[in-house]
């Protein structure tokens, strides 16, 4: 800080505006759709807000030999909207894997993609996994008029099924399941080759009923891969018939447990019931690994309800151990549940349920009581995918039982996730083929949460402000807002689960603050549950439940690629003028001696050994003879004089000996955030000031701010805790800090002894 | 119509697929002008790149496990520096891997250093990590060059980016 000013005048400076005004703080209304009677201005369902319903019977076959799916179903759906539908809807997402699906037709190529023969092999894979309709008959066994475009495909009832109708129809289908380890895929099966067994984790397995609402009409988009499922809710009544020794876990309650579990699994089960500190084995490792040896010939028929969910998912192996343990909520208990082959110890016994039974706490406390009877975490090798009640989840050891600590911390963190997904959007509806963020980036944001109250210090990858710089620093042209399709979005991770998660947490620690965050959240939460929320009930909420006008935070975080760069682009330091001449000339006395001397000057000194003045002194005058720091008498009096007309208030004020510091921040990154503004003080202690982003609102590319403090000030920083995402730390700082770049620091550290050297040393001291 | 005869790289490995989220490799380049050198960080996901190395043909199981100066350390480096370098207008810079570090929340920082690098006016980088192991796969670089900062951007179909330096 070089400049020092002596203020001589205190005056108003009035606001002015810059020519061309970007307004940041611009209201979002021209960019949301008008409330309804169906959505309201406040963000939440309105008086006549509707959703459809789908129940589903199904009865279906897995084929461990040919590894097939075989499945009928009954599909009765009610129409609660008010409109009469000509048409209905269904998602089939197995197409996605068919052999003419239009996913493999839209990527990208050039030659370089070819570089080795497993590029060549991977491009010119053929799988037919797309669904085989075999016919779609009315309840009295006539059948119904449909066509298939891609993955979606439309039903054609004889009359449009009126409002407040239901339509009950039948569906028969296969398809082979894909081998997830060559094809990939959100569910499918892992081949263990050593002892010719399979780990089944089957999903999106059947015709699903499209959502119709007041937003999209039928939401009938297809699906390319990445855009998710937007799913109604029903009730759900699935018989699975698998091998004999198969297990399975499945979404929803098991009903026929006397038929397929033995009395002492049954038994260990009601143990579990009543397990709250840690789980109960109702298959253990021993048990899991002998019932794999062999292959029984014969089938069971597994038989689960679910109620008010949005899909199905099960997994099934001879290969599960299995364990529980009970979580209470306040009105009811959940039982967590962890499904897993022996690769997955001793990771999984040790930790699988027990981090569910975490997740579920703390996301329960963040948003509404866990509504379904059970949570299952099951075991699948690389993948995380979410359904209701039930996740596949990766982490797995190495196969001598050793583990790195990320493989720990992997698999901890993706089970978070995933059982958090039950919140979003498997209750809080959201539709994810249109916007991957609404469940991602909240789902994120509340496993950041979770994994800090697991571990202090556990190392979370997305939350924390200072970890999505990377992202949103640089060229903008491979970044998307985070308002974009599903479909459509460059860095799908960092765009969707990273950034929407880290501006929540920048709004609860920063922006609002976390009580007023907190109860807007949950607000949110609570009147989304078990409905279908859009981005705008979100923003709406969110502003409507905590009086905190969010606009410019939607709009240049949500709608923008801009990134987050606030520099201290100067300091000018004032001291106030006294008016007494004592202090001033002192003051200027000081002033003067500090200041830089020109090397002319100094030299001259010395070089020039006596001046003409110096020679000659009748040549000064009073100019020469004057001492600029003398005091005269008038001055003195001028002082009085002033004293006298001065309030005893203002008379302290004069010397009350405040500093100013004129700051002067320049907004490179085009995001306006609050100043966060860290003053160390010469005597070496600190503060920290906070400066809302409003500031910002007439002028968002320079301002200026004066802060008057009694303590001189040694050294500015901006955002001294990292909680604005600012990509650019070496203009925070006044006087300006230079920073290593993390090649330098491990340089550094490889230069320093290493351990082994240290102890050579020590034992030559001896 | 030009034929081109195309040579395959024929390592047969075990495909794998990974469902997460990531796909981006950042590469952070300072130019050390003191010492004449290229100061590189390469930052991936630690899996990533297992599963890209064992793509390859390389059992790297976990990176933190390979002893520097080894032979996958060596076989390691060797895909790592097909997949990134740089040449500028003066010369063509040449790179070695002088370290891995791999932190607790799955991250690996790969350190890449090339010494006797000139002054110079314009750089071309290569940064195609990973892309043939996914083709969604997106490289972001930064390079210091004094006290300012320049940004490129790599996709499977765009594997290099030239950088002008504007204040010399």
């Amino acid at each position: 800080m070089k400049l020092v000013y002596t203020l001589l005048f205190l005056s108003c400076s009035g606001l002015f505006w810059a020519q061309e005004w970007d307004d940041k703080f611009k209201q979002i209304d021209n960019l949301l759709p008008t409330p309804n009677v169906y959505r309201t201005a406040s963000g939440a369902p309105g008086h006549q807000y509707y959703q459809q319903k789908a129940d589903y019977k199904i009865k279906l076959e897995l084929d461990d030999e040919q590894q097939i799916i075989r499945g009928e179903e009954v599909i009765t759906y009610t129409n609660n909207s008010p409109d009469p539908l000509e048409y209905l809807w269904l998602q089939l997402d197995q197409n996605v894997r068919a052999q003419h699906s239009h996913s493999k037709l839209i990527s990208v190529d050039n030659m370089a993609s070819f570089k080795g023969i497993n590029n060549l092999e991977r491009k010119m894979f053929e799988f037919d996994g797309g669904f085989k309709i075999e016919w779609i008959k009315s309840m009295n066994n006539e059948d119904l008029n449909y066509a298939i475009n891609q993955t979606m495909l439309r039903i054609d009832p004889k009359t449009p099924l009126k409002p407040g109708g239901t339509l009950t129809f039948k569906v028969k289908w296969w398809y082979n399941i894909n081998d997830r380890m060559k094809v990939g895929g959100r569910s499918g099966y892992e081949y263990f080759e050593e002892e010719d067994n399979y780990l089944y984790t089957i999903a999106q397995f059947f015709p699903r009923m499209c959502v119709y609402d007041d937003v999209n009409g039928w939401q009938n988009k297809q699906f390319l891969g990445r855009g998710e499922f937007t799913l109604p809710f029903g009730d759900y009544e699935v018989e699975i018939t698998v091998p004999a020794d198969h297990v399975v876990a499945a979404t929803g309650e098991l009903q026929n447990a006397s038929s397929v579990l033995t009395s002492q699994q049954r038994e260990r089960l009601k143990k579990a019931a009543e397990a709250y500190d840690k789980p109960v084995f109702i298959i253990t490792d021993k048990e899991a690994e002998e019932n794999e040896k062999g292959k029984a010939s014969g089938k069971k028929k597994w038989i689960f309800k679910a109620q008010n969910v949005r899909d199905f998912a099960f997994a099934s192996s001879r290969k599960f151990i299995w364990d529980a343990m009970t979580v209470k909520q306040e009105n009811k208990n959940v039982l967590a549940m962890s499904f897993y082959p022996k690769e997955g110890n001793p990771l999984w016994e040790k930790y699988s349920t027990r981090i569910v039974a975490h997740t579920l706490n703390v996301y329960s406390n963040y948003t509404f009581d866990y509504p379904y009877p059970v949570a299952i975490s099951v075991h699948s090798r690389h993948i995380g995918m979410e359904y209701p009640m039930i996740c596949f989840n990766g982490g797995r050891p190495e196969p001598d039982g050793t583990y790195s600590e990320r493989v720990k911390y992997g698999m901890l963190t993706v089970i978070i996730h995933e059982v958090g997904h039950n919140y979003f959007p498997m209750i809080v509806n959201s539709d994810e083929r249109q916007w991957t963020w609404m469940d991602e980036g909240l789902n994120t944001f509340l496993q950041y949460l979770t994994e800090q109250e697991w571990e202090r210090g556990y190392p979370s990858r997305r939350g924390p402000a200072h970890k999505i710089t990377d992202y949103m620093a640089g060229d903008k042209s491979t970044l998307s807002p985070i308002m974009t399709n599903s479909e459509s979005i460059w860095q799908f991770g960092n765009n969707a689960y990273g950034k929407p998660a880290t501006a929540l947490n920048i709004l609860r620690e920063t922006i609002m603050g976390r009580e007023l965050f907190d109860y807007a959240f949950k607000t949110y939460a609570r009147r989304w549950m078990f409905k279908h929320p859009t981005p705008a009930d979100f923003f709406r909420t969110m502003e409507d439940a905590s009086a905190v006008d969010l606009d410019w935070f939607w709009r240049g975080w949500f709608f923008t690629t801009d990134h987050v760069d606030i520099g201290i682009s100067n300091v000018k330091w004032y001291t106030l003028n006294t008016e007494n001449p004592e202090v001033e000339s002192e003051w200027r006395r000081t002033h003067d001696q500090q200041q830089d001397v020109h090397v002319g000057d100094i030299r001259n000194q010395s070089d020039i050994e006596e001046t003409q003045t110096e020679k000659y002194p009748e040549l000064n005058d009073f100019y020469n003879l004057k001492d600029p720091y003398a005091i005269s008498p008038l001055d003195t009096e001028e002082y009085n004089e002033l004293l006298s007309q001065l309030t005893p208030e203002q008379e302290k004020l004069l010397n009350s000996n405040l500093n100013f510091y004129e700051l002067e921040f320049e907004n490179i990154g085009g995001l306006v955030m609050p100043l966060i503004l860290q003053l160390n003080y010469t005597d070496g202690t600190s503060e920290v000031r906070y400066i809302p982003a409003e500031i910002w609102r007439f002028k968002s590319d320079v301002i200026t701010k004066v802060f008057i403090i009694e303590k001189e000030v040694k050294h500015f920083r901006l955002d001294p805790f990292l909680e604005t995402a600012d990509t650019e730390l070496s203009n925070n700082s006044w006087p300006r800090e230079v920073r290593q770049s993390r090649f330098q620091l491990f340089r550094e550290k490889q230069l320093q002894e290493n351990e082994m050297q240290r102890d050579k040393r020590a034992k030559e001291m001896k | 119509m030009v034929r081109y005869i195309l040579i395959l790289f024929l390592a047969l490995g075990v495909r794998d697929i990974s469902a997460h989220q990531f796909h981006v490799a950042l590469a952070k380049t300072v130019y050390n002008e003191k010492d004449k050198a290229m100061e590189v960080t390469l930052e991936a996901e630690a899996h990533d790149i297992e599963h890209w190395l064992e793509d390859k043909g390389i059992k790297a199981g976990h990176l933190e496990m390979i002893e520097r100066n080894s032979d996958l350390w060596k076989k390691m480096s060797k895909e790592i520096l097909a997949n990134f370098g740089a040449t500028t207008d003066k010369q063509k810079l040449v790179f070695y891997v002088v370290g891995i570090e791999v932190v607790r929340d799955g991250r690996v920082f790969i350190y890449v250093y090339a010494e006797r690098v000139e002054p110079f006016n314009e750089i071309t980088w290569t940064f195609s990590l990973l892309m043939d192991h996914d083709d969604s796969q997106q490289n972001k670089l930064e390079m210091k060059w004094k006290s300012k900062k320049y940004y490129a951007v790599f996709l499977h179909t765009k594997r290099t980016a030239t950088i002008k330096i504007k204040d010399k």
